[in-house]
């Protein structure tokens, strides 16, 4: 079964498991504890949104810093604040699962989010996050838009031969088959060594191996809140001062919050990406 | 002839390369106070532990009151015997009146609590042994002495038939040895509790006992009335002295005077 | 006699309070009317009307079971330790010693990274009860020849099995990929109640309880045991390896089941008996009751500490009990010495 059908499958499971059989009414006190609904919802349906999460005011994490301003409250995953809201539907993050199981015990309509693995699954995500909030048709039109810009980029990037690209974090953390990560470095014309070395999911890769597979692109994130000093000892290190992209000064810092995002906002990663690995076909800009 | 409270039939205990006790008989009844005697290491508080089924026989059986001990459980045979140990331990800061009523412990039902008999009988013990002023302080703050006496009374307040206790007199002072022993041969002579004591003070065991058991490596050597198991020759087969034996009129018992111990080979012989 | 039916009433109104006011406090402020409303409107028939129906929800579904399962596993835990004391006639025994706490961390390690527990969740409380018992067990029989347990010979397993296991535990940590899940299961062991709730309660109450009347039970023995040491009390009438046998089994699927839910919390089933002892005595008749109730208390306090405390973050329970109860050893240890000092 393809991974992407496989995540639509658990985030509906999650759905059916919460909702009330038959029609449903038109929630008006929907609360996101998670900055990839965050995003999706703030962008369908922000005029029944009432709470946030916290990381949606943080610029580095965040990419609706300024609609999010509209949102009156901040939530984090605290069954007792959550259920204070009276809401009638609650989207959080699948590893919050004791405050999920708590709310549904309470009666409260709760979608857990799951699976994070492709761009197909951001598309699911949308489309489901549409139907809860009673936003199908926005969310039709930004399934739209997000299709026709990628499709701009793919006509751009679509004969030119694929440079090997590799994502590094700190403590060596690659992205490889079945991330979100993955499906971006393809759309922008790039080929995943991760995923070529057989990776599946967030990964530590050795650096031997990175020596070893020599990228000739390395796409890293250029927040350094979480692990001062990263970048610098990454170029100090003399093996690595070895490798293709190094060398050649193909070593890109994408903002923090495209390179975490999982709503249709993947859209800005991707284009922000496509003229790095493919700079003589973005000339002209994109947009 | 009574019947034996208990009796100890070729009783082994220990291994080939390292015999603690080598095939020991030995009876006793009802209104005898028994003098263990031997030098360190005969085997006599293995054979009180035996007796208080503390420990297991590798050889032999024991009796006590016809019943064979291997059938008995630890609770029956407490109801019977009392043990007062060499040294008691004071590691939790028990009152020492708790103490002795934990002598009353064989006699209680599980969820029983304490009777007023029981009051009675531990104050009775305590009374015997000179513990009453004792009895409200804590047995972390007691000499050694002040806590073999409460071990004493603990004993006395478990009421049995048959007494074992191991060098009794050890770190008591003089007044308190006399009247400790004093004490258990009321005891005997009175209420018809057999008793067994472990002593290391031969004036004392003969003054006090009377019948003495002799033990040397492992084995009996001589059991009787003192004045005929300690004699001279005893006293220099067992302990390797040259010591002067003679009636103490004052006492009742035996005066040992010892003139010369022999070097380690000569009393291999 | 009568002190100690002080001493358990003190304790039982202490326990009483601290639950009111763990069940008044969280990271929503709820009236203390409303939340003495939400409470008793649980007896039927009562229908007040001073609480709303999300105040009752947080008062009743989310406070009230965290609470009592506070009570509960601290009860548990320090009566546990307290009777394991008692055994060992050591202060410094507390329930790991015989293996719960490196047996349960294993299970529950090994449930999650094996990706058992992500297909059934309750198979974590499961896979931690399952070896944290079994750790005990082998504890036990490694430690037993010819029908006897000598208690030296219980340490001496107890510290190898719990070393072996704590490398094992260690080894499937670092191989976790997930940054997730080795969040969840850092939170486990250092010990917490966050999210649980009647479905837990339910799991944990009846062998706790249970367990823990039936150690209670064997307060005389233990009495015994202390003042005696192994020879007296033998001489006295314990059955000793029977009692040890008995004694271990209870402990262990007592303090299993509570670990099970709430991960390892330490310093509990120590610290709880030393003060208790410190005032009311070492008799068990009194020493253990009051061991559940002061730790019931203590942990309920220490979970409202831990939910309120910092605005933004919920503390750690096990990193609560340490630090109350590191200061509280230091201060032991200050008095013993003052006292052996001046002796």
């Amino acid at each position: 079964m393809k991974a992407w059908v496989r995540s639509v499958v658990i985030v509906v499971l999650a759905v059916a498991s919460a909702a009330p059989v038959g029609a449903d009414p038109l929630p008006r006190r929907i609360v996101s504890v998670n900055i990839a609904s965050d995003e999706i919802l703030v962008a369908l349906v922000p005029e029944r949104l009432i709470a946030v999460s916290v990381l949606a005011d943080d610029p580095e994490v965040s990419a609706v810093v300024r609609e999010a301003r509209a949102i009156p409250i901040r939530v984090k995953a605290d069954a007792e604040r959550i259920v204070d809201l009276r809401p009638d539907l609650v989207v959080i993050g699948g590893h919050s699962f004791h405050v999920a199981s708590q709310l549904r015990h309470l009666g409260l309509r709760v979608i857990t989010i799951e699976g994070f693995e492709s761009i197909g699954w951001i598309e699911q995500l949308i489309r489901t996050l549409g139907q809860a909030a009673g936003a199908q048709a926005r969310a039709e039109q930004l399934l739209a838009d997000m299709r026709e810009r990628l499709r701009t980029v793919e006509e751009r990037v679509a004969t030119r031969p694929r440079p090997r690209v590799l994502t590094y974090a700190p403590s060596g953390y690659t992205d490889g088959r079945r991330t979100i990560l993955n499906d971006v470095i393809r759309a922008a014309g790039g080929d995943n060594i991760a995923a070529a070395l057989g990776i599946v999911g967030g990964k530590q890769i050795s650096l031997e191996q990175v020596l070893a597979a020599d990228p000739e692109t390395i796409v890293m994130s250029a927040s350094s809140r979480w692990a001062p000093g990263f970048h610098s000892e990454f170029f100090a290190h003399p093996a690595l001062r070895t490798v293709s992209a190094v060398r050649d000064g193909r070593v890109h810092l994408l903002p923090g919050r495209l390179m975490i995002t999982a709503s249709h906002h993947i859209v800005e990663t991707v284009e922000a990406l496509a003229p790095m690995l493919h700079p003589t076909a973005f000339a002209r800009a994109v947009r | 002839m009574e019947r034996a409270l208990i009796s100890v039939r070729g009783l082994r205990m220990g291994w080939a390369q390292w015999p603690v006790l080598r095939s020991v008989d030995l009876e006793v009844g009802a209104g005898e106070l028994v003098g263990l005697i031997g030098p360190n290491g005969a085997g006599k508080t293995t054979l009180l532990r035996l007796m208080a089924k503390l420990l297991a026989p590798t050889g032999g059986a024991l009796w006590l009151d016809g019943a064979e001990f291997a059938a008995l459980s630890q609770l029956t045979v407490a109801r019977v015997v009392a043990t007062v140990a060499q040294a008691t331990p004071a590691d939790f800061s028990f009152p020492v009146r708790d103490v002795v009523l934990m002598g009353r412990h064989p006699h209680r039902g599980r969820f029983e609590g304490e009777s007023a008999a029981d009051d009675a009988i531990a104050r009775e013990a305590m009374t015997l042994t000179d513990t009453t002023e004792l009895a409200r302080r804590v047995v972390t703050e007691l000499s050694a002495g002040e806590r073999q006496r409460v071990s004493l009374a603990r004993a006395l307040a478990q009421k049995p038939r048959l007494l074992l206790l191991d060098e009794p007199t050890a770190n008591l002072d003089l007044r308190y040895q006399i009247r400790g022993l004093d004490c258990v041969r009321r005891l005997v002579r009175e209420t018809g509790v057999a008793a067994v004591a472990a002593l290391h003070d031969l004036e004392l065991a003969s003054r006090y006992c009377t019948r003495l058991v002799l033990m040397d490596r492992g084995a009996v050597v001589a059991d009787g009335p003192p004045a005929e198991v300690l004699t001279a020759e005893r006293l220099r087969a067992v302990y390797g002295v040259v010591a002067h034996v003679a009636p103490n009129a004052a006492t009742g018992g035996l005066s040992i005077t010892v003139l010369e111990a022999f070097e380690e080979e000569a009393i291999t012989m | 006699m009568r002190r100690r039916g002080r001493t358990l009433s003190v304790l039982s109104l202490l326990l009483a309070a601290s639950i009111f006011a763990a069940t008044s406090s969280g990271s929503v402020s709820v009236p203390a009317r409303a939340v003495a409303a939400a409470l008793v409107d649980r007896v039927p028939g009562v229908d007040l009307e001073a609480a709303t129906p999300s105040q009752r929800a947080i008062v009743v579904h989310l406070r009230l079971p965290r609470v009592l399962l506070a009570a509960i596993v601290g009860g548990s835990l320090a009566l546990s330790g307290a009777v394991l004391q008692g055994l060992f006639r050591n202060p410094m025994a507390d329930p790991g010693i015989i293996g719960i706490s490196s047996g349960a961390a294993f299970g529950a390690v090994f449930a999650v990274t094996s990706g058992l527990a992500l297909a059934r969740p309750w198979m974590l409380p499961l896979c931690a009860f399952a070896v944290a018992t079994a750790t005990t067990f082998a504890i036990y029989r490694l430690a037993t020849r010819g029908g006897r347990t000598p208690l030296a010979a219980l340490l001496l397993a107890g510290l190898a099995l719990s070393a072996l296991l704590s490398a094992f535990t260690s080894f499937l940590l670092g191989m976790a990929q997930n940054v997730l899940i080795l969040r969840e299961l850092i939170f486990w062991l250092l010990g917490g109640l966050d999210g649980r709730g009647w479905p837990h309660l339910r799991l944990v109450t009846l062998p706790a309880l249970a367990g823990s009347a039936a150690l209670l039970v064997f307060a005389r023995d233990l009495n015994l045991l202390a003042a005696s040491g192994e020879e007296g009390a033998r001489s006295l009438g314990v059955e000793l390896d029977r009692l040890k046998r008995r004694l271990l089994v209870i402990t262990a699927l007592v303090t299993g089941a509570v670990v099970s839910v709430s991960g390892t919390i330490g310093f509990v089933g120590l610290l709880v008996p030393h003060a208790v002892r410190l005032v009311a005595g070492p008799d068990h008749r009194v020493l253990l009751p009051a061991s559940f109730l002061g730790g019931a208390s203590f942990l309920v306090l220490a979970d409202l500490l831990a939910r309120t405390l910092s605005p933004t973050e919920e503390l750690r329970l096990g990193v609560v009990t340490a630090a109350v109860g590191a200061p509280f050893f230091l201060l032991l240890l200050q008095r013993h010495r003052a006292y052996t000092e001046a002796v």
